[in-house]
């Protein structure tokens, strides 16, 4: 009776999912590095890595497009979420790069860049303040998209950005969690990301829930149907809600009541990774199968 | 400047098809691939003997308040002077943003595998893959003919003319108020309007 | 005419008994028209109430008719149709009388009687134009009736009819034929009775009139009688009929395609009379002669009335000439008439049914190509079949006698003469190539179903492959059989053209190696031009410009020949017939049958043999129904992949076997299931896939009949719905031949991981 829509799928998703992570991590990381505690390594592993996220993102969405040369019009239409998307999505690039070379000094040829261009390292702080609130909005940017288009009311709430908004946020914890467990940054790995990612699923369960609420009962039949569409796919509820939300949750709860005692041990250290690389999956997931529930308005 | 619309009468609809064969033919669209610019649907109510059927033509609304116009980062997808939104294939990017916009269903995705075989089958079509829609046949309108939908309609059930014309046959079925736009609540302001009763639900 | 040139007495071409002959008949024995979907144009446009029933995609699809109907319907008139399934001419009705397949007749009776009972009905135009008044009796044993008439002992055709004139009180002879009753043989004038007084006789015999007979025949038929026969409740036949007989002007929709049942043709006759009843014959809001059938018409009666000839013959004077002329002997040099003649005349010897009416007729075809058909005691065995623009194996009945007699090994030879390769050329020996109409220079001709008189001549594009046109095939095989001149003159007397004119683009296309069909064309022009008083170059640019030229008005035509009010209808009497001389022919010749009674016969369906109206089906049996969707005519859009994506876009409700939920949960049958259905009564068999839906009778099913073929080279219908013609016997119903599409019911079953 609904008619799912088949225009956005997975390369779109792929796109919003590194959208998310990979803004969030530039803004936590540039962020913490610059503004919190100075952490080169991190904010290096921080800022390279959303540059690649967000540039492998980019490429699937030019795969996707029909016409990719086409892209030189970007500019023809401010009134377009996609414009800001891609002014966004370049100033956080932009920024990165800015950023990053202070740090990148020692290497070989980018360090001789580095090294000449001194204003950079006076401008560091700025760069990063920059470049991490372009990060945030390319995460805004993801969420917005969807809302806007009024053909398919369960994307069209405002309760949908918030949702991506916290998801992205989660991911990018997420991420940064893998990341230094992998590096061998013992001890820290679950104190931080761990628990504020605790925190920020709690936060997305809430979002969650009240975004499907209010299109179960928001009295538009079309997203009721998406919400009884995804509570009815095991991918959904088994793949994101169990296996992205929960139990990433239980296992950060659990260490966190573990403690100081079991800090650095190596179990504690790969279940931070594991719970990393759950919220990872969960994320795509999330952004997979809101792109399937989207079921058009039914006007005639 | 003229503000083109419809009225869609669906007292004399009768299901053939005509309208759909002609958009196609004058248009060179990729119905080898089930897609059309218009479609009309077949819709039945209700139970034996009871039971109703009703054929309700889509097409563009045009829009005065078009999503598919706002969401187009090109700006491709764009309103002429005339009221008529057109599509501009050698901007538009294929993000299909204007696709999961549109609330009507209007708009379809002319692929490259219906571009090459646009050439076989009418020898030329788009010059590259596109989001495709009616274009109210404005290179029609433009010589000042009708859409090719409205002028092979033989039940007379497609009305086309300016809105703004009050001796158009559209401004004064329109004036009258018996003509009902589809879901107008939507805030998108269609131009096409509907004489007849639409089914409430689905049978 | 290259049949007649050549000696052949067979001609197979556009096969009208699986197509509108059981409609047309029916309306023929009434106004004496034959080929009445191009004859007559049903006034939708300015009638207030219209009844129609087996004509839906007539009237709603890309049509001439659609207009008109449409254009009608907009100006408040109320649509009633009959109709087992809400079809897209019932879904747009004020009434639809949901009967069952085949019991539209019923219906039509309780109509024609509240007309009579109220006296709705014309008088003055059944005094004065039909047979209505004319004295007749009954036959001593059975329901026959018997006209007054004096024979003409030369031509053995009726020179007088009998009526009583109300003003001398006394019975007075009327001419023949003739297309009033107001003056008698003397010239003097005559007010003749609709009711003759009790107790008229005329030579000793008792008589009543015509009208009376009818009278009778429909006394009985009230709608409480009819409600059992279409399942439908009284009250609404009865409404129907109240609003039919009392708001004016009504009109009965003239009906296409119906050849579904042996009462299909007295089921067209009693829609005849029905509008014969109202007066509405050749004039605003009932049934109007087209310009090309009254100019016919009205050259020959002019020719009659002269002591002239012409080279047509309207109606049913053309159509009895053309079967004449194939069915005797003696107008063939071997004296061998045509097999549908050889094939009746041995059918009826034997006590079995032949066909009275035999023109264009298939009957016995298949048996002739088999060798199983004599003549004088000596085989008739078909050697060499030249196929033009037809498809019998898909559009006649059984698909496999088909199948068999084209592939019989005592028929050697094929041709298939044919646009596109479908069902029938899969048998062919030789196929030639034909072009489309649109890249076929024609001739110029009469533009159809139309009421002012219009020329069509259209600008042909480009040939895309290397086709011949009919005519210079035809002129190749005259001239390599040896009878191009004769051929020529054939032509030339028939068309009327110039002879030398003629030969001249004749020959010199030929001695170029270019089609004849252009200079034909520019002759017919020139001509045209000449009687209608114009310029050539001025005609070339109107019809290059529009297609079209119109040549007369319809207030034009009817001011100077309506039918029957300046000129006899084309009936043997000249009026129009209550009572049909034809058929009153067909019962001398082969003795009484209700499919021809000269009045009205009521004829009930019988969909198995010995079924009546009210017996049960079994659990897994329907009626049979089918029609046309808008997309697809019964061949030549076969490859047209538009309208096949079309049909597909649309699924099931187009390509599927339409059945109740009712009664296809009881099968456990699903919308897209693979299902079987089987003629009950011949055991014939057709695949198909389920379409569930609330739009049709729970004991009936339908298909669309034009589709189902099966040459792969039409890659996009190939697999496509079911062939109408894999259920459909070879079987046929006395009077013309027609096929019987949908006489008998059909059992369903479920096919478990069938192929379809």
């Amino acid at each position: 009776m609904y008619t799912q829509q088949d225009a956005w799928g997975t390369l779109i998703a792929a796109y919003l999912f590194l959208g998310g992570v990979g803004g969030a991590t530039a803004a936590i990381g540039l962020t913490v590095d610059q503004y919190v505690k100075p952490n080169r390594r991190m904010g290096v592993a921080a800022g390279l890595s959303s540059l690649v996220l967000l540039s492998v993102g980019s490429i699937l969405l030019l795969v996707d497009l029909l016409q990719p040369l086409n892209t030189i019009y970007f500019f023809g239409n401010p009134h377009s979420w996609i414009f800001w998307g891609i002014v966004f999505i370049l100033g956080m690039i932009l920024f990165d790069v800015l950023y990053l070379l202070p740090h990148l000094e020692g290497w070989p040829l980018v360090g001789r860049l580095a090294r000449d261009q001194r204003c950079l390292q006076r401008w560091q702080r700025i760069t990063a303040a920059v470049g991490a609130a372009c990060g945030f909005a390319v995460t805004l940017y993801t969420g917005f998209l969807l809302s806007a288009a009024p053909g398919i009311p369960f994307w069209n709430s405002p309760l949908l950005p918030v949702l991506f908004t916290v998801s992205a946020f989660s991911t990018g914890l997420g991420y940064l969690m893998v990341m230094m467990g992998l590096s061998g940054n013992v001890g820290r790995v679950m104190v931080w990301p761990g628990q504020i990612d605790a925190g920020t699923i709690l936060l997305e369960l809430i979002a969650l829930l009240a975004f499907l609420a209010a299109s179960a009962f928001g009295g538009r039949p079309e997203a009721a149907h998406s919400v009884r569409y995804l509570l009815g796919s095991p991918a959904f509820v088994v793949g994101f809600l169990l296996v992205g939300l929960i139990l990433p949750l239980a296992i950060e709860g659990y260490t966190m009541a573990k403690g100081r005692r079991g800090e650095g041990s190596a179990g504690m250290v790969g279940l931070g990774v594991l719970s990393g690389l759950l919220v990872l999956v969960g994320g795509f997931l999330l952004r997979q199968y809101v792109l399937l529930a989207g079921f058009y308005v039914k006007v005639w | 400047m003229a503000r083109y619309g419809m009225v869609i009468d669906l007292n004399t609809c009768t299901g053939c098809r005509a309208c759909q064969a002609a958009c196609a033919a004058e248009n060179r669209t990729p119905f080898w691939a089930g897609k059309f610019r218009t479609h009309v649907e077949d819709r039945t109510t209700g139970a034996f003997p009871v039971v109703n059927r009703y054929f309700l033509p889509h097409l563009c609304m045009h829009c005065e308040n078009a999503p598919c116009v706002s969401v187009c980062p090109t700006g491709a997808s764009h309103r002429t002077e005339e009221g008529i939104v057109v599509v501009d294939a050698e901007r538009c990017m294929g993000c299909k943003y204007c696709i999961v916009a549109c609330p009507y269903g209007a708009r379809y995705v002319y692929e490259s595998e219906d571009v090459r075989r646009a050439q076989e089958v009418y020898g030329e079509g788009p010059k590259g893959s596109t989001a495709d829609k009616c274009s109210f046949c404005r290179q029609r309108v433009q010589a000042g003919m009708e859409p090719a939908c409205v002028a092979t309609c033989l039940a007379g059930a497609r009305i086309f003319g300016d809105l703004d014309d009050p001796r158009s046959q559209v401004a004064k079925v329109v004036a009258e108020g018996q003509a009902k736009q589809v879901r107008a609540d939507l805030g998108t302001k269609p131009k096409v309007y509907y004489l007849g009763s639409l089914p409430d639900k689905e049978g | 005419m290259l049949a007649k040139v050549l000696q052949i007495p067979n001609v197979v071409s556009f096969q009208v008994q699986n197509c509108m002959l059981g409609q047309h008949f029916g309306l023929d024995s009434v106004v004496g028209s034959f080929n009445s979907h191009d004859d007559i144009v049903s006034d939708y446009a300015n009638a207030k109430i219209i009844l129609s029933m087996r004509a839906n995609a007539s009237l709603t699809s890309a049509s001439g008719r659609t207009r008109r109907l449409t254009d009608g319907l907009r100006k408040g008139a109320r649509l009633i149709v009959l109709d087992p399934r809400r079809s897209e001419a019932a879904a747009k009705a004020d009434t639809w009388l949901p009967v069952k397949p085949g019991t539209d007749q019923a219906v039509l009776l309780v109509v024609l009687r509240e007309i009579i009972q109220r006296g709705t009905y014309d008088a003055d135009f059944l005094r004065k134009h039909t047979n209505a008044p004319f004295l007749a009796t009954s036959a001593p044993q059975g329901p026959m009736v018997q006209l007054a008439m004096k024979m003409d002992e030369k031509t053995g055709k009726p020179a007088e009819f009998y009526v009583y004139d109300e003003a001398r009180k006394e019975v007075v002879p009327l001419p023949c034929p003739a297309n009033s009753n107001l003056k008698d043989t003397g010239g003097n004038a005559v007010a003749p009775a609709l009711v003759a007084p009790d107790g008229l006789t005329w030579q000793g015999k008792p008589v009543r009139t015509v009208f009376q007979f009818l009278m009778d025949r429909v006394k009985a038929c009230t709608a409480e009688w009819a409600a059992a026969i279409p399942d439908v409740p009284a009250d609404q036949i009865a409404a129907v009929a109240r609003d039919f007989a009392t708001i004016r002007p009504a009109m009965v929709d003239s009906g296409w395609y119906d050849v579904r049942f042996a009462s299909s043709i007295q089921t067209w006759r009693t829609a005849a009379l029905i509008q014969t009843l109202l007066g509405g014959i050749d004039k605003e809001a009932g049934w109007i002669y087209s310009a090309e059938a009254r100019e016919i018409n009205t050259n020959f009666w002019k020719a009659m009335r002269s002591g002239g000839s012409v080279s047509m013959a309207p109606g049913m004077y053309g159509a009895i000439g053309q079967a004449a002329l194939f069915d005797t002997p003696s107008n063939w040099t071997h004296g061998v008439p045509t097999v549908s003649k050889v094939w009746s005349d041995s059918q009826w010897a034997a006590g079995k049914d032949g066909v009275a009416f035999d023109m264009a007729s298939y009957a016995g075809y298949p048996e002739s190509m088999m060798g199983k058909l004599t003549y004088q005691g000596k085989p008739y065995q078909l050697k060499f079949v030249f196929l033009t623009a037809c498809n019998p194996v898909r559009t006649s009945y059984s698909d496999q006698t088909w199948k068999e007699a084209l592939s019989s090994p005592t028929l050697p030879l094929v041709v298939s003469y044919d646009v596109e390769p479908q069902d029938t050329t899969l048998y062919a020996d030789v196929i030639l190539p034909d072009l489309s109409y649109m890249e076929r220079s024609d001739p110029l001709y009469d533009a159809a179903q139309a009421l002012d008189r219009a020329l069509v001549a259209r600008n042909p594009v480009t040939p895309t492959v290397d086709g011949r046109h009919m005519l210079d095939i035809f002129f190749e095989l005259a001239s390599r059989f040896g009878r191009y001149d004769q051929y020529m003159k054939a032509m030339s007397d028939f068309f009327g053209w110039d002879l030398a004119a003629l030969k001249g683009v004749v020959d010199g296309a030929r001695s170029q190696g270019r089609s004849l069909a252009p200079g034909l064309r520019e002759m017919m022009i020139a001509g045209a031009a000449r009687r209608m008083g114009k310029p050539v170059e001025a005609l070339q640019k109107d019809f290059n410009e529009q297609g079209t030229v119109r040549v007369s008005t319809l207030e034009e035509q009817l001011k100077e020949a309506g039918i029957p009010y300046m000129f006899p209808a084309p009936t043997p009497s000249g009026r129009v017939e209550l009572y049909s001389l034809f058929f009153a022919g067909f019962t001398k010749e082969h003795g009484y049958k209700p499919n021809w009674d000269p009045i009205v016969a009521y004829m009930d369906p019988e969909w198995r043999p010995g079924m009546k109206s009210g017996d049960p089906l079994g659990e897994d049996e329907f009626y049979f129904t089918h029609g046309h969707i808008s997309t697809m005519s019964p061949t030549s859009s076969a490859d047209n992949d538009l309208l096949m994506a079309l049909t597909r876009e649309q699924g099931l409700i187009y390509t599927g076997v339409w059945m109740n939920p009712r009664r296809a949960a009881k099968l456990g049958i699903a919308s897209g299931d693979a299902i079987e259905l089987e003629n009950s009564v011949t055991g014939q068999r057709a695949e198909g896939r389920a379409y569930v839906t609330e739009l049709i009778r729970p004991d009936t099913v339908f298909i669309a009949s034009s589709l189902g073929h099966e040459n792969r080279e039409l890659a996009t219908a190939v697999g496509v719905g079911t062939a109408l013609n894999k259920l459909v016997p070879y079987k046929m119903e006395p009077v013309a031949g027609v096929a019987e599409t949908g006489q008998f019911t059909v059992r369903v079953r479920k096919l478990t991981g069938g192929r379809v």
